[in-house]
């Protein structure tokens, strides 16, 4: 993966995703907000 | 297209633009996994939301023989892509919750495309349980050698002489690529038409971009092209572009 320019993660543990994806969602939220692209689809 | 209003969530934005694929299960009714205890008994789907030859599909296929051998099932990868990579993603949100069925999801179906769309047929927060963060999946802005164009200055100012005359391809709606290129063109005034395919490789194997076009690809599926030339990348979108150097309209590292 490494070779392909991927990047492996040494992923946290699955009861702290749950609040990755929270903060995912919140940080690119503003991303497609602030692009104008929000509910365009 | 309003302009990003604050120059710290642009900041932010640009040193984020790496998409991030996360293993997940289906939670579809009932909510509590039926797992037994002897689980694994049969073979795994693991659903890629991408079609063939891109980073995601890339990773299901490494990732899935080890998998495989420490649960000592087969798993058998099914690429199902399309909108953005949300179809894939739902399917894997309704499956049964009894971990027979995964998905590597990434930023556009969980993350993006829950504010880009309207509706989805999937709850990112309640239909899935996370199980790991597999991957970081780089991006880069590949262009078509024949255009005269060296740099990402030499982008701008071509698109600005030539209005109307670029397109750029990308995973589709809702998908990082889109919302990479439209960063790209709010952060520069330029205009280039978006042109959704199912993924990168279909971006990058089509016609249509290649008369004034320049797909945003995943490195991995752009790594072929820009080997045989066939592709010039300047610009590595998630290392190496920032604004101050768009606004100085500098040279990027190139491939």
């Amino acid at each position: 993966l490494i070779f392909l320019g991927l990047t492996p993660q040494a992923s946290p543990p699955p009861e702290t995703l749950q609040s990755f994806i929270d903060g995912e969602l919140v940080r690119w939220g503003k991303v497609v907000k602030s692009a104008g692209l929000a509910g365009t689809e | 297209m309003t302009q990003f209003a604050h120059k710290e969530l642009r900041g932010d934005v640009v040193r984020r633009i790496v998409e991030w694929a996360l293993i997940v299960a289906g939670l579809a009714l009932p909510l509590a996994p039926a797992y037994g205890d002897d689980y694994p008994s049969r073979r795994i789907t693991l659903i890629a939301p991408w079609p063939p030859a891109g980073a995601i599909d890339t990773v299901c296929r490494e990732l899935a023989p080890g998998v495989a051998d420490l649960l000592g099932q087969p798993v058998v990868v099914e690429n199902r892509p399309g909108a953005g990579s949300t179809i894939g993603t739902a399917d894997g949100a309704k499956a049964a919750p009894d971990g027979y069925t995964l998905v590597l999801a990434g930023s556009g179906s969980l993350a993006i495309s829950p504010t880009l769309y309207k509706e989805l047929p999937y709850d990112p927060r309640k239909d899935f349980a996370p199980i790991a963060l597999a991957v970081r999946v780089p991006f880069i802005l590949v262009i078509n050698p024949s255009l005269p164009i060296e740099s990402v200055s030499d982008l701008i100012s071509y698109a600005k002489a030539h209005p109307g005359a670029l397109t750029y391809g990308s995973g589709g709606a809702g998908s990082p690529h889109q919302l990479y290129a439209e960063m790209f063109k709010t952060m520069t005034g330029i205009e280039m038409t978006h042109v959704p395919y199912k993924g990168s490789a279909p971006a990058l194997t089509s016609r249509r971009w290649r008369n004034a076009g320049c797909p945003v690809s995943t490195r991995p599926a752009g790594a072929w092209w820009l080997r045989r030339r066939a592709l010039r990348s300047r610009s590595w979108l998630n290392c190496t572009m920032h604004s101050e150097r768009l606004k100085r309209g500098r040279r990027f590292a190139t491939d």
